[in-house]
């Protein structure tokens, strides 16, 4: 920010004394940021919709926002709980809203089998395995393993206790490290001509 | 192979695809804002804003209106020749005596 532009806490204090247009100058700051925590997170085609939704939230929960701390992590943790309410939407709409069993893990192992995923973008490998998680599970692959936030923020963010996150990260890692290994995808080699 | 030899393979090869995993999702393209993104956002708030400033009346309202019906009510009783201050004395004496009657209470209770 330069020399001279109001902090972040004095714009807020502008907007909720009724000056809505100082709203514009925190959109501005950050919608970059926004748009590139959603980009990873949901299609493209949807995340303009979603950024305005955030932004949207934000205006209406401002009073709620403590000047002391950073607001560029508080409008965060406002958009990545916006994209796990978007995904447990989606998942809830979607064919996939059964639970994932053992079998539909195995599923996804054979969707990107290891020797042909190195073949494969892993873009692409990553998009998939995502799209097909429940939205919890994916939830705690993105922010602890790929975003890398500590166990305490995740919990924060997420709503849960810090053993529920603990819990539940070590399942994702369990069953993505079976859906992965060579030995799972072995057995049913011979069942796909597609398979390596 | 040993089994420990096996398992130190399947963690290296374990921590290899998190490395790349983690690479991909560091190099994913973020998606244009569109043009009119932002003035769609803004006009969205402004009506947001505009139709909350119509439900929601100021929290002054209410002591100032009560206020202001105290002002009038004692310009008015002063037009109309009433100490407000001598006569509601009056009134709560004689509030109490036709309560003292109600009640039969005996004389000096």
């Amino acid at each position: 920010m330069p020399d001279g532009d109001p902090s972040d806490a004095e714009v807020v204090r502008c907007v909720l004394l009724g000056d809505v247009d100082r709203f514009e100058v925190i959109v501005s700051r950050y919608r970059s940021v926004v748009f590139e925590l959603l980009s990873r997170r949901l299609p493209a085609a949807e995340v303009p919709v979603v950024a305005s939704d955030v932004f949207v939230s934000a205006w209406e929960s401002l009073e709620r926002y403590e000047a002391r701390a950073p607001f560029a992590g508080w409008l965060t943790r406002l958009a990545l709980r916006r994209c796990h309410d978007h995904w447990r939407r989606t998942y809830a709409e979607s064919a996939l809203r059964e639970r994932l069993d053992d079998a539909a893990w195995r599923q996804i192992a054979d969707a990107a089998p290891p020797r042909a995923a190195r073949r494969r973008d892993d873009a692409e490998q990553l998009q998939l395995l995502l799209g097909r998680l429940p939205p919890d599970d994916r939830a705690v692959l993105t922010l602890l393993h790929l975003d890398e936030r500590p166990v305490a923020e995740v919990a924060e963010i997420l709503g849960w206790s810090t053993d529920k996150v603990k819990t539940r990260a070590h399942r994702v890692r369990r069953r993505l490290r079976e859906a992965a290994a060579p030995d799972n995808a072995a057995p049913e080699a011979g069942a796909g001509s597609a398979r390596p | 192979m040993s089994s420990e030899h096996r398992d130190a393979g399947t963690h290296g090869e374990d921590e290899a695809t998190g490395a790349r995993w983690k690479a991909a999702w560091e190099a994913m393209p973020t998606a244009p804002v569109p043009e009119e993104w932002q003035a769609t956002l803004m006009a969205s708030v402004r009506e947001r804003g505009a139709a909350s400033r119509v439900r929601r009346p100021s929290l002054w309202w209410g002591p100032l209106a009560a206020a202001a019906l105290l002002a009038l009510a004692f310009g008015a009783a002063a037009a109309a020749g009433i100490n407000p201050r001598r006569d509601l004395t009056e009134l709560a004496v004689l509030a109490g005596d036709s309560a003292a009657s109600v009640l039969r209470l005996p004389e000096g209770r």
